[in-house]
């Protein structure tokens, strides 16, 4: 084959066009710490890539619900045992100074007063949101005479792609069971006043009925609690997977970009050297 | 019979034709460099058998080049030419798609639907729902945006075609004329290797924008006939293209040939390759199908968030659509829900306000429920596939534009190989004709002292 002066021109040219484009590349990996920056780098894997982040983005958003439903659950938590426990004191009374005729007219106003708590606590609320008015957050759902005007709408979380859970704010179920609590402790109060010893203990034991009831309701609180848990860690140790899978797809090692950057500026360095010495030599330099 | 008279003869044609090898071989060493230059050579020819003129030279410049490899060369070029055009098209719409920086589409759906979640967490919270306009917001922003970049970038690709075509008829006239010149030179008997070299050059420019096929005709000239079976250059005559709007679409126009009355005929789907098919294939295929998908991703957002939306209960107790517009360029939140964020609604059909959540709920589910491409992916999927099929087109025009570039490398330096100058033979060829030039004078030296001898022998 004949070997003409631009063929040889244009062959160094060409090879010295290639190797500045893999230093390029490589220099581009380097210094991004990016295997891929562009679509066309690798499609496949840039869809992978989206669709990891995508999927991230939702885990972290349901980390994100489970934490906001943690305060409530938190909250009502704190509110129900906090009912548990001045009922359990108006239980005592009931049981206790209320059985002796001496004592019951002055422990009435007592049990006035704990109606009084409940009612709060039944009004209580976590920031601007009554928590347990239904869907009517905005609007104290108790009355004082213990009448509910809320609905019974439910708080539902998202903590998965298809999973929600759903906490009770329904006022009517958590203060009313076969009676309502309010009415209890306001025959107490009447018994307590008028000394009706029958009544008193009639009383009492729907009292017993209503912190049976409340024990389940609180159950259900702590199931929902539990149920969250379980979504907390299944999803921390699920979005480490992804995050993981994410930096081995998308992350270039730096170690390996830095020799390939090296080995490529060696090539090239090569090709230049091989260029000047191609170049150099023609006939004419021999000819005098 | 010989007389000395007639050895003066012999070196003095011996000497022009040294003299004009030289002037050739000058010619090649000025021309080392020169693209699409073909080197010329010297052909020596004993002229004559008469007994009078024997040993008197004849000279041919010939060029040395395979009419064969010229066809390969053209049509490789004619590939790279549209790859290179499809490359570049695509290019700068994988710009529009960079979703390495973390405000691409993919992040801004993400947060779209984040931020329903974050409401149906407080729906009545004024900050969730400001948040979730300012999401909404960004989002249509570049939906909007993205869909009239990629309008931007068909209008440059037709305003391209046109400018390709201008540079074709330009050509294709250039062409015509060096038809004329050679073919005059030609009967004349006046040297046209050069007009021939540019003449190619010019049909390999003319390859690169279009696909065409080149005949050397009897008369010497070139007549170049398009893909569609239609002349472009016939003789010293050339027709032109043009484009004529078909009103599909607003930057579609039509490529037409136009006949030497003026008769128009649309050969848009004839042309097979050179950048104009490239550009043909970004403006009327590529863009055009992205468009398409970016239509139909918003238009279902539109279609499935509404769907919830309207039906669900805003603060106010009113029902509105959340988008209003049906394409990626004009989609938008409803300007009542803009100017008072109490008319979102979170709370489903048959939840009271503010506390329900299930409009809310319902719409962030939307997320991942698989409502593209009948039913079988998720918008966040469906749009991921589309970036993923930029990326692969684009990979594919690059594979395709550097094959193509390779293969036209080779033909080139192939043809280098036949055609092109070699600075060290052209040194030897000078010095074997200068040798031979000093022979020749030496011959009439020679026959003059021959000459002188005889005469001073009288």
């Amino acid at each position: 084959m004949r070997i003409t002066h631009q063929q040889a021109t244009n062959s160094v040219l060409g090879n010295l066009r290639q190797q500045a484009e893999q230093i390029r590349n490589a220099q581009r990996v380097a210094s991004t710490g990016k295997l891929i920056s562009r679509p066309s780098d690798d499609p496949q894997t840039m869809t992978a890539i989206l669709d990891a982040r995508q999927l991230l983005s939702s885990l972290e958003q349901y980390q994100r619900n489970i934490d906001q439903a943690g305060l409530h659950l938190q909250a009502l938590g704190t509110t129900l045992d906090t009912v548990s426990d001045f009922i359990e004191r108006a239980r005592g009374i009931a049981s206790g100074t209320g059985q002796d005729p001496q004592l019951q007219a002055a422990t009435a106003a007592d049990v006035a007063l704990i109606r009084d708590q409940i009612i709060q606590l039944a009004n209580q609320r976590l920031g601007d949101n009554y928590l347990f008015a239904g869907h009517q957050v905005d609007t104290a759902p108790f009355l004082d005479d213990g009448a509910y005007i809320g609905d019974d709408g439910a708080f539902r979380v998202r903590v998965g792609q298809a999973v929600e859970v759903t906490l009770q704010a329904d006022g009517a179920t958590v203060f009313v069971d076969t009676e309502d609590i309010f009415t209890i402790l306001e025959n107490l109060q009447t018994a307590l006043e008028t000394g009706d010893l029958g009544q008193i203990n009639t009383q009492a034991a729907s009292l017993d009925r209503f912190m049976e009831h409340l024990q389940t309701v609180r159950a259900e609180i702590g199931g929902a609690r539990d149920q969250m848990e379980a979504s907390r860690s299944y999803l921390s140790r699920f979005s480490l997977n992804i995050e993981k899978n994410l930096a081995d797809m998308e992350l270039a090692d730096p170690a390996a970009a830095i020799m390939e950057l090296q080995t490529y500026n060696t090539v090239y360095e090569a090709a230049l050297s091989a260029a000047a010495n191609l170049l150099q030599p023609s006939l004419l330099t021999f000819l005098r | 019979m010989t007389n000395i008279s007639n050895i003066l003869d012999i070196g003095r044609t011996a000497l022009l034709a040294q003299q004009k090898a030289i002037d050739i071989t000058g010619r090649n060493i000025a021309n080392a460099d020169t693209q699409g230059y073909t080197r010329q050579r010297v052909t020596f020819s004993n002229q004559g058998p008469t007994s009078l003129s024997q040993g008197i030279v004849g000279v041919d410049i010939g060029r040395v080049y395979d009419r064969y490899l010229e066809a390969q060369i053209t049509s490789a070029i004619q590939a790279t030419g549209r790859w290179n055009s499809q490359q570049s098209g695509l290019e700068r719409i994988e710009i529009l798609f960079d979703e390495s920086s973390g405000t691409g589409l993919s992040q801004r759906l993400n947060a779209f639907w984040n931020a329903w979640m974050d409401l149906s967490n407080l729906p009545s919270g004024p900050v969730e729902r400001n948040q979730l306009l300012a999401r909404s917001r960004e989002l249509t922003t570049l939906f909007n945006g993205l869909s009239a970049n990629l309008s931007q970038l068909q209008q440059q690709a037709n305003t391209t075609i046109k400018h390709t075509i201008d540079s074709i008829n330009a050509i294709a006239g250039q062409l015509a004329e060096l038809n004329g010149r050679i073919r005059q030179g030609d009967l004349a008997g006046s040297e046209t290797n050069a007009l021939k070299d540019a003449r190619l050059q010019l049909l390999k420019e003319l390859a690169e924008k279009v696909d065409v096929t080149a005949h050397e005709q009897e008369d010497g000239t070139l007549s170049v006939t398009l893909a569609s079976g239609n002349p472009l250059v016939e003789n010293t005559r050339f027709m032109e293209l043009d484009t004529a709007p078909p009103g599909i679409g607003p930057f579609q126009d039509a490529i037409v040939w136009v006949d030497g009355q003026g008769n128009e005929t649309v050969i848009t789907d004839q042309i097979g390759s050179g950048e104009l098919k490239g550009l043909l294939e970004v403006r009327d295929q590529i863009i055009p199908d992205i468009m398409g998908r970016l239509d139909s991703l918003a238009g279902g957002m539109i279609t499935e968030v509404n769907a919830v939306h309207t039906n669900g209960r805003a603060l106010d107790g009113t029902q509105n659509a959340f988008f209003t517009g049906s394409t990626a360029a004009d989609i938008t939140v409803n300007t009542a829900i803009l100017n008072d964020p109490d008319k979102i609604a979170a709370a489903g059909p048959s939840e009271s306000v503010p506390g329900g959540n299930g409009a809310a709920l319902a719409i962030s589910a939307l997320q991942s429920a698989a409502l593209m491409n009948g039913g079988t992916t998720n918008f966040g999927q469906y749009y991921t596939s589309l970036v993923s099929d930029i990326g692969g087109d684009l990979q594919t025009a690059n594979l395709n534009a550097s094959h193509q570039h390779d293969v036209s490398a080779g033909l080139v330096a192939y043809r280098e190989s036949i055609s092109g100058v070699s600075l060290d033979e052209e040194m030897v060829r000078l010095i074997q004709y200068q040798h031979a030039f000093e022979a020749a004078a030496q011959l009439i030296n020679v026959a003059d002292e021959m000459l002188e001898t005889v005469i001073q022998m009288i």
